[in-house]
């Protein structure tokens, strides 16, 4: 009865069910008899990500998921998992032995034991109650790994002040060391300078003119003109212009420069420029704009002229942005001037000094 | 006489035969069957969950009717030791319950839908107080099935396996009415059972074997993963092709840098399962140890001079500033400062675009932060703009300034 029993179970729909279920975990998951809770919110910050850089603070951050008991915190630094359940290989060149713990946040009373090594950091105190707060743990003079790429660390959290039998929390995380960013620049000489018989503002673009024209020379008034010029140079010494030409002159016949800075004087034969507004007669400007540099003392007078072949009519000690002076040119004669048509050439050089 | 003996001998011989072969081929019921139907076919109950002690389960019951001759209660009876239909006995499966009172839902195969189907006569037998271990699912309206080759089927929800892991059996019964079912189908004691072939209205009858078993568990660990490149051309792939990221901003042979600006790109690249996301921050070193481009001695007499970063909002480039901005990638957001809001910080110098550097920020212990993902990326690039403008007064030199990123994933 029971074979026959059994045959129509048999031909029965015999019905078992199999569960499979699939348990995906994304992130540290410990199998372990006895399951440590995951720590969260794991960072690990560090004050510089290039290999083999000494010095370096590290900076590690999360959160105790369990109150209770806490011991000792283990810091592992391994180059190839940061699960806990794999052996820990030791990253290359990573070197915290000599490390200093700067600073410890939600808990306290903390210090490296000397079981540590180069990889493996044992942070221990008397084993006390501990909060499921927010942690961070501050470790400076740290060695990076010797090689770019991707390392781990493991934290977990015991109750024993050695690291030792089963851990409360523990969790992983990953970090990386990479190339740092190089960047070059090269500032060549630079020397701007322009004249002209107006230069609108600092713009040398605008600079227009080349040719002052005094008029009818008289005994009986000053004649005068002006013409500008602007510079702009990072040069670290500086720059000096210096003007070069003749006094006016007539074939053989010239109109004696002042050697010597001295007034306009009608009547006298004189030639002479400066740098500077004048009143008498009124020409000219003071030098303007955001750079540096001033006329040398003997052109830097209101109402003296002076000039002398090659003298430097400005000069400044170090870079300047744009620098505009105004040239000042006064011309009287004697009675006895010789008629012509008198004329000169003056050429600005500006010599900048690297 | 001895012809005689040998014919009774035969005769007993023949009875012997015979009676051997009804033995064979009695069918695999307590007694000879005498049901109005027979044996129900294409007979199963699907289990929404095996695990031993699961709650909450859907029994899903399902059985051809050898006839369609109305049906007024069905009976679903589970036991421990087998799933002999009308067997005196019945051993109770260990915590098994149907619930106080079975709710059955989803009944189909009959061609009529009338009355009202009840499970309210169900039985206790050897479940808890106030649990059910027998369905009895009637109705006083009898109900006609549509066809033989029709699965009647319907649903008990809310079941309570038993605890123990194995087979366990159901045996099925159709009744004629309501009354006959409830009649018919009862439980002298916890373990006993008064159903009989000969019971009045009973019908169509099945065993079905179920089973629990232990769960399968499977677990995999994905590890913390973060990588991160720089790199001084365009990333392909993943972090391959890179370049050293050695940067000079200038146009010309050789670059130099004017009062017009120059800029040129890093490229960088990031791949994390982090779920809170990175941060990855810029810490400058310069000579002038103020996070912009600086040149030393003997190109500066004495002390440093430098390009100083534009500032800590972005902004336009003056003349003598350095700065950067951010193309983010997908998934990734540049951080405020360094955002140009204006052209999306194109490779290269935009005299319109906005840079920036902070210089306080970029030379604290962690730096500045420069952009930032809130949870995982894969293989995401995004360069990052390095310009630079002169000044008529920068002095002339060599200005270099190295700039260390550092990606932190949260995990």
């Amino acid at each position: 009865m029971r074979r026959n029993a059994v045959s129509i179970s048999s031909a029965a729909v015999l019905f078992t069910t199999i569960v499979i279920s699939l348990l995906g975990g994304v992130g540290s998951l410990f199998v372990s008899p006895v399951s440590a809770a995951e720590l969260t919110s794991r960072f690990l910050e560090l004050s510089d990500s290039r290999a083999a850089q000494t010095s370096v603070t590290y900076n590690v951050g999360f959160n105790i998921t369990t109150a209770g008991t806490l011991g000792s915190i283990q810091l592992m630094f391994c180059s190839n998992s940061s699960l806990i359940s794999e052996p820990c290989v030791a990253p290359s060149g990573f070197d915290a032995s000599n490390a200093v713990f700067a600073q410890e946040t939600g808990v306290s009373g903390l210090s490296i034991s000397a079981a540590s090594t180069a990889n493996d950091l044992i942070l221990t105190r008397p084993p006390a109650p501990a909060a499921a707060v927010p942690v961070t743990l501050t470790f400076n003079n740290i060695t990076n790994p010797a090689a770019q790429g991707s390392y781990y660390l493991r934290v977990l959290t015991y109750p024993t002040n050695d690291a030792t039998g089963p851990n409360t929390d523990n969790g992983g995380m990953a970090f990386d060391m990479n190339a740092a960013v190089d960047v070059h620049v090269q500032v060549p000489p630079y020397l701007l300078f322009c004249t002209g018989n107006t230069i609108t503002g600092t713009d040398c673009t605008t600079a227009s003119g080349d040719f002052v024209e005094l008029g009818a020379l008289s005994t009986a008034r000053t004649s005068s003109g002006q013409s500008q010029m602007v510079i702009a140079t990072n040069a670290q010494n500086g720059y000096n212009i210096s003007v070069n030409g003749s006094t006016l002159t007539s074939g053989n016949n010239t109109i004696a420069a002042n050697m010597a800075a001295a007034p306009a004087q009608t009547g006298v034969s004189q030639f002479g420029i400066n740098l500077r507004k004048n009143s008498t007669p009124n020409v000219g400007e003071d030098p303007s704009g955001t750079g540096i540099g001033t006329p040398l003392a003997n052109y830097d007078q209101p109402n003296l002229y002076t000039y002398n072949n090659g003298d430097t009519v400005a000069s400044a000690t170090g870079v300047t942005d744009y620098r505009k002076f105004t040239i000042s040119y006064i011309v009287n004669i004697s009675k006895s001037q010789s008629p012509g048509i008198y004329a000169s050439t003056f050429t600005y050089v500006a010599l900048s000094n690297f | 006489m001895k012809k005689t003996s040998i014919r009774f001998g035969r005769l007993v011989n023949l009875v012997t035969a015979t009676l051997l072969l009804a033995i064979t081929i009695a069918p695999a019921v307590a007694n000879q069957s005498y049901a109005l139907g027979g044996l129900v076919q294409s007979r199963f109950i699907q289990l929404s969950n095996s695990s031993p002690s699961a709650t909450s389960v859907t029994y899903n019951v399902s059985f051809k009717p050898t006839t369609t001759n109305t049906v007024g209660g069905i009976v679903v009876d589970f036991c421990n030791d087998s799933p002999i239909i009308f067997s005196g006995t019945c051993t109770f499966p260990t915590n098994f319950t149907l619930g106080a009172t079975p709710a059955v839902s989803g009944l189909a195969g009959f061609s009529t839908s009338t009355g009202s189907w009840v499970t309210t006569n169900s039985l206790q037998c050897g479940a808890a107080a106030g649990q059910k271990q027998v369905l009895l699912y009637t109705n006083t309206t009898a109900q006609t099935p549509s066809g033989t080759g029709t699965a009647i089927n319907f649903q008990i929800t809310g079941v309570t396996n038993p605890s123990a892991t194995g087979t366990f059996y159901a045996r099925i019964y159709t009744f004629d009415t309501s009354a006959d079912t409830t009649a018919g189908y009862t439980c002298g004691t916890a373990t006993t059972r008064g159903v009989g072939s000969g019971t009045t209205g009973v019908m169509d009858y099945g065993g079905a074997a179920l089973s629990t078993v232990t769960q399968i568990s499977i677990s995999a660990t994905v590890q913390e993963q973060l990588t991160f490149c720089v790199s001084g051309s365009t990333i392909s792939g993943t972090c391959s092709g890179l370049t050293t990221p050695s940067l000079t901003i200038g146009s010309g042979a050789p670059p130099v840098l004017d009062t017009t600006g120059e800029g040129t790109p890093a490229y960088t690249q990031l791949t994390t399962n982090a779920s809170n996301g990175v941060v990855v921050r810029m810490k400058a070193t310069n000579a002038c140890s103020n996070g912009g481009l600086s040149t030393a001695p003997p190109d500066v007499a004495g002390g440093c001079a430098s390009i100083a970063g534009i500032g800590s909002a972005a902004a336009v480039l003056t003349a003598g500033t350095y700065g950067m901005c951010v193309a983010p990638g997908a998934g990734v957001t540049a951080a405020t400062n360094y955002a140009d809001t204006v052209n999306s910080c194109p490779t290269t110098f935009n005299a319109t675009s906005k840079y920036g550097m902070n210089g306080t920020n970029l030379t604290s212990t962690y730096g500045d932060q420069v952009y930032s993902t809130t949870g995982a990326v894969n293989a995401i690039s995004s360069s990052m703009t390095f310009a630079a403008k002169a000044a008529a007064t920068t002095p002339a030199g060599v200005y270099q300034g190295n700039e260390i990123l550092i990606a932190t994933g949260t995990f």
